[in-house]
């Protein structure tokens, strides 16, 4: 994979993701990943260590970009590992699933699906770890796992959804990316 | 044939033991160790980000709330009773110039103040838990965290965490905030009236709520001003929004009333606000000596 390109469409797709937010929210809350859709596209036609080294990069800098609550009156920081360990668990899950689906939009887009899931699963689970009595004991201020677990739930879905025409729109910079795609019949997607 | 030690393999598995550790550690250290990564981000990104933000506000801008002027053959009374409001400001805004003159003779005297610095909102973000504003002015501006963020005289928020060149504002819409304001009619009116209230901000973010005595004398139009002593001097007497409704408490209703108090502008779709930051004692011997 050309990393340069893939540097510049990143930093592209974080912009909008943070420019467009106040845009693209629902209800206040409900927010897709655009980072994460162009992780699952990665994911589908990079080698297995390119895509994980990818999908860490996307998982940090979405960390970066999120502030939460501390302790303080008016403190807030980042913390990064969350996502950073979630999009690497996703990117495993995205490397599975290369068997089973397609390289079509479709199946990319249920890729999205299942990534997203699992993505968003371990983001709660360890920001939940963190307020457990034992190691760190630092809970997060006014963190409610069953309130995170429901809004991701919509996130998840608003993701996949916006993925179709987003995954439609990286397909057309495919050969930029300059993927390996020796192998038979696996070159490009196709629509279906 | 050497194998390498270090294979891009053993790179991930590392990174991803790392990023697990990552995840349990304290507030403090991570503070310090992802604020300049975090603002370096910010600022690299503020570029594009500022136009996309400036087209999403133009898009999709903020709902303006609903004035329900009432029946028609109201109109013309509340006309001529504005038009009497209109000549008392107008006798309010001679007196109000008149004292402005006076503070700023003042503020002459005064060893150290604090000056408005005017900022730029290139992004504003509805995080996990918390609301923010990330401004292009950092602490090459003075900037430092706790400081006042206003529009106007409008209360915005404080700043949360500095960077160099870039600054976020934890926002006073950020869910699970507080505050003591004081309710007062947004013109004198013959009866001077005040009322204390405590503001809880919505699940929505978007309005306030406060539980007040049905004797309280609040009524639909009252400002709602700073009056709470965790925040600095200079937040105080900044308005925090305007009563829309007053309605009956759901448990005590011939008792209590609850209020909503909206912000007057939307605190997601601000392109400039103000940040508080104290004046250079340097810039102010300079100038008492000039004078």
């Amino acid at each position: 994979m050309r990393w340069i390109f893939f540097l510049i469409v990143t930093y592209l797709t974080l912009s909008i993701q943070s420019g467009l937010s106040s845009l693209l929210v629902i209800n206040n809350d409900v927010t897709p990943s655009l980072l994460l859709i162009l992780g699952v596209f990665v994911s589908v036609y990079a080698p297995q260590t390119t895509t994980l080294w990818a999908m860490l990069l996307l998982g940090v800098l979405t960390d970066l970009m999120y502030p939460i609550q501390g302790a303080g009156p008016v403190s807030d920081f980042v913390l990064v590992g969350p996502n950073a360990v979630g999009f690497m668990i996703g990117g495993w899950a995205a490397l599975q699933l290369r068997g089973i689906f397609r390289r079509s939009i479709p199946g990319i887009v249920a890729t999205v699906l299942v990534v997203c899931f699992f993505v968003e699963l371990v983001v709660v689970a360890a920001m939940t770890v963190r307020g457990l009595p034992w190691p760190v004991a630092q809970p997060l201020e006014g963190w409610s796992a069953a309130d995170e677990l429901v809004r991701r739930f919509w996130c998840m879905l608003y993701t996949t959804l916006l993925s179709i025409p987003v995954i439609y729109l990286l397909g057309g910079l495919q050969r930029l990316f300059h993927f390996d795609t020796s192998r038979s019949g696996q070159s490009g997607y196709v629509l279906r | 044939m050497r194998r390498r030690l270090l294979t891009s393999k053993h790179g991930l598995f590392l990174a991803f033991v790392l990023m697990l550790v990552a995840c349990l550690l304290p507030q403090s250290l991570v503070t310090r160790l992802w604020s300049a990564p975090r603002h370096l981000l910010k600022l690299a990104l503020s570029p594009l980000q500022h136009p996309l933000h400036q087209l999403s506000d133009q898009i999709r801008a903020p709902l303006e709330p609903v004035v329900d002027l009432g029946p028609a053959l109201e109109l013309e009374n509340n006309y001529m009773e504005l038009m009497a409001y209109n000549a008392k400001l107008q006798q309010e805004l001679r007196e109000a110039r008149s004292f402005i003159e006076q503070l700023s003779q003042m503020r002459r005297y005064r060893q150290s103040s604090e000056k408005l610095l005017p900022a730029r909102v290139t992004l504003s973000t509805r995080g996990l838990e918390i609301n923010t504003l990330t401004l292009g002015v950092g602490s090459v501006d003075n900037v430092s965290v706790g400081e006042v963020v206003t529009t106007g005289y409008n209360l915005v928020g404080r700043i949360a965490s500095v960077g160099t060149h870039t600054s976020t504002v934890r926002l006073i819409n950020t869910p699970g905030t507080y505050l003591a304001v004081g309710i007062v009619p947004p013109v004198n009116d013959d009866t001077p009236r005040q009322a204390l209230a405590h503001l809880e901000i919505s699940d929505d973010g978007n309005v306030f709520h406060a539980r007040g005595d049905v004797n309280d004398p609040v009524k639909i139009g009252d400002l709602a001003f700073l009056a709470d002593d965790r925040w600095p001097t200079s937040a105080q007497g900044l308005i925090v929004g305007k009563v829309t409704h007053i309605d009956p408490d759901e448990k005590t209703p011939l008792l209590r009333t609850r209020l909503t108090i909206t912000p007057l502008k939307s605190l997601m779709h601000l392109g400039q606000v103000l940040v508080f930051v104290p004046e250079d004692l340097s810039e102010l011997r300079l100038e008492g000596g000039l004078q």
